[in-house]
């Protein structure tokens, strides 16, 4: 695989050797300050997979990163002789997770205190310049390559490319090592559940479970005995002693979704788990240790449950939220969309069903086997022996974009998936063309799929009414009407403090007409008694 | 008194880590490099221009290209108390086990060079150049080890 490598380096030395010893990469630079690295960076937009940098920097003092004024001569041969860790200091600040190899020998600097200080140890490298040869470096950027690949691409969790989601992504690897707690944050679908699972439990190291309760779903008088476990007699109907999720999930990684759920009770009891390390089943008197990583995620607003009381302030504290990650929206993640769909499709299309309609197609169209390629955008690529395209074309992906993806990821997912369902069932019945290797994916099948998500939301606005209008795809045009009519009615209801004059004077143009509004009203089967509640 | 690292005054030891440290860039980094990265069935030829890279363009940047000799040329002083490491601190390390090994490498490289330069290095030369560079390389390394465990 070919890479995009950046050298940063005062010398030329490193790049010519790069360039003649592992000519299968592409190389740019040396860039001989940070400011010349900064401009490709900028200019190459992402594009970049790794920067080889050095530490040692002999350049003019004006070039020099770093705290500068009043320094002594002695001070800034120090400040030049470890450049290259300032360099990585910005560097991680604005692209948290790019690769840098550092060409400096480790006994050099104090790097594990560097590396340490710069929160930067999982994506850098360390390259023995008093050793190396060519045969170690194009080892070694092989492996980093590869590595790369691998966590772009493994499990289910997608990071994309923002800024946002590679900041989180580093956050969480450092948090999925500690022993504090961690908190989720995001809207429904935004994919905290599948992080808990394939990120922080996957990089904990702990040998353990990864256990999962919904706490939405558990009743409230269940809940500290699915927790924190039960002996036999603890409650009535309780016929035999029984784990709880936190026993079941020791040495490993405990996930609680919807924490805001979790009944006052039982956060008593997770407080004080958190606090000794250990549990109680109920209606016993023994302690148990239990070493537990914990992950809660919730959609709620944490603190203001705990001003209004409904949250423990002792236990919010307890499960660490200044360390909490807020998960985006899909709609926040717009420009990732083109990415999101090709790994959304990847793993799909392992899915046996998908694949079977796929290998049908091959047969019907005479086409061989091989790779499918997700094509978001145009143009139509040339046709190569075994590849069926899957292409969306422009129009498509516009549609995508200007979507407001209530379901965030959950969503996208099961649209997409769809769209090369129906697109690859419509295809098979035609036979002939000219490329029956390129399915297309149309404009009005992505709006058809749209229309019919389980929620889309529009906004409707004037004279400084706002309301938002739910629909369905199953509705009918009379249903979506009177479902308007009902919220406008109520929006001016309550703008007009129950004034059925005044809202005749803004529906008919004449406050007479009051009696006929109020009709109208009750044919809606609007109760003036539960507004004239939410008046007061 | 033996003029080696030992011997050197403690404030001295400051000036004379950073002395070192550049030396180890500038000359101990690049003066085998080329030849470092050579496979053991290198051919002849790959291994002359490679010891004229390290050894006639040691440093390569803006402000052109060095020789190894001429590097060692602008940080010899500093190393046997005729140079001002900053501040007027001096030292001397001509007694020094690795100041004596970078002293005769560099000697031979000054004359490999000179082979290099007339077109008359022999194989018997390119490999008796590749030897010092390499032994200057570790001389280099060493010091600056050596340097920063006394300042420590």
């Amino acid at each position: 695989m070919m890479a995009d490598i950046l050298i940063v380096d005062d010398q030329d030395r490193y790049a010519e050797l790069c360039r003649k010893a592992i000519p299968e990469h592409r190389y740019r630079g040396p860039a001989r300050s940070w400011k010349e690295a900064s401009e490709t960076l900028s200019r190459a937009r992402g594009r970049i997979d790794l920067v080889l940098l050095d530490v040692h920097f002999d350049i003019p003092v004006e070039q020099l990163i770093g705290f500068r004024d009043g320094l002594s001569d002695r001070e800034l041969n120090n400040l030049k002789r470890r450049q290259g860790l300032h360099i990585l200091e910005v560097l991680r600040g604005r692209y948290p997770d790019l690769p840098v190899v550092l060409m400096t020998s480790r006994e050099e600097l104090e790097i594990e205190q560097s590396a340490e200080d710069f929160n930067a140890e999982e994506y850098t490298y360390f390259l023995d310049d008093d050793f190396v040869d060519a045969r170690t470096l194009k080892g070694q950027i092989a492996g980093i390559l590869a590595a790369r690949q691998g966590r772009d691409s493994d499990g289910p969790v997608f990071w994309g490319r923002s800024l946002a989601m590679r900041r989180i992504r580093q956050r969480l690897s450092i948090l999925a090592r500690g022993r504090l707690p961690v908190v989720l944050l995001g809207p429904t679908g935004s994919g905290k559940s599948l992080l808990a699972r394939h990120f922080i439990h996957a990089r904990s190291g702990r040998p353990g479970r990864f256990v999962a309760v919904d706490l939405s779903t558990v009743p409230t008088d269940l809940m500290a005995s699915h927790l924190f476990g039960s002996v036999k007699g603890a409650y009535t109907g309780s016929i035999s002693d029984r784990t709880g999720a936190f026993e079941a999930a020791d040495n490993g990684t405990l996930f609680l979704d919807e924490v805001g759920n979790l009944s006052l009770d039982a956060q008593k009891m997770l407080l004080s788990v958190l606090q000794e390390g250990t549990i109680t089943r109920l209606g016993d008197l023994k302690e148990r240790a239990v070493d537990v990583k914990l992950v809660v995620a919730t959609n709620e607003n944490l603190a203001k449950a705990v001003t209004e009381g409904t949250f423990r302030a002792d236990l919010y504290m307890r499960l660490n939220p200044a360390t909490s990650i807020s998960l985006p929206s899909l709609g926040d993640r717009a420009l990732d969309l083109d990415k999101l769909l090709q790994f959304c499709l990847k793993q799909a299309l392992q899915r046996p069903y998908l694949r079977g309609l796929v290998d049908d197609y091959r047969q019907v169209h005479r086409l061989s086997a091989g790779p499918v390629q997700v094509h978001p955008r145009g143009p139509v690529p040339a046709a190569e022996p075994g590849v069926l395209v899957l292409l969306f074309p422009e129009r498509s992906m516009r549609l995508f974009r200007s979507y407001g993806w209530p379901g965030n990821l959950r969503e996208f997912s099961m649209v997409a998936e769809n769209a090369v369902l129906f697109a690859l069932a419509e295809m098979s019945e035609v036979t002939g063309g000219d490329r029956t290797d390129v399915i297309q994916v149309r404009p009005k099948l992505i709006r058809d799929l749209l229309r019919a998500a389980p929620s889309s939301e529009s906004t409707q606005s004037g004279d400084g009414l706002s309301f938002s209008v739910r629909l369905s795809a199953s509705d009918s045009l009379n249903k979506v009407s009177v479902d308007c009519e009902r919220q406008y009615f109520v929006a001016l209801y309550l703008r007009e403090r129950g004034d059925f004059g005044a809202m005749a004077r803004v529906l008919l143009g004449d406050d007479e007409h009051a009696r006929k509004v109020q009709l109208r009203f009750n044919q809606l089967g609007l109760k003036v008694r539960e507004l004239k509640q939410r008046l007061n | 008194m033996k003029r080696t690292l030992e011997n050197v005054a403690p404030e001295t030891l400051g000036p004379l880590t950073d002395h070192v440290g550049r030396l180890k860039h500038d000359l101990g980094k690049y003066v085998s490099l080329q030849a470092r990265w050579l496979g053991e069935d290198a051919s002849t030829a790959d291994r002359r221009k490679a010891l004229e890279a390290d050894l006639l363009s040691t440093r390569r940047g803006p402000d052109g290209s060095h020789a190894a000799t001429s590097v060692w040329d602008e940080f010899r002083p500093g190393l046997v108390g005729a140079g001002d490491l900053g501040g007027g601190a001096r030292a001397d390390l001509s007694d020094d086990p690795d100041l004596i090994s970078l002293q005769h490498n560099m000697a031979i490289i000054a004359d490999v060079s000179a082979a290099l330069r007339a077109n008359t290095a022999g194989d018997e030369v390119v490999a008796r150049g590749a030897d010092a560079a390499l032994l200057v390389a570790e001389a280099c390394r060493s010091l600056a080890r050596r340097v920063r465990a006394r300042g420590a």
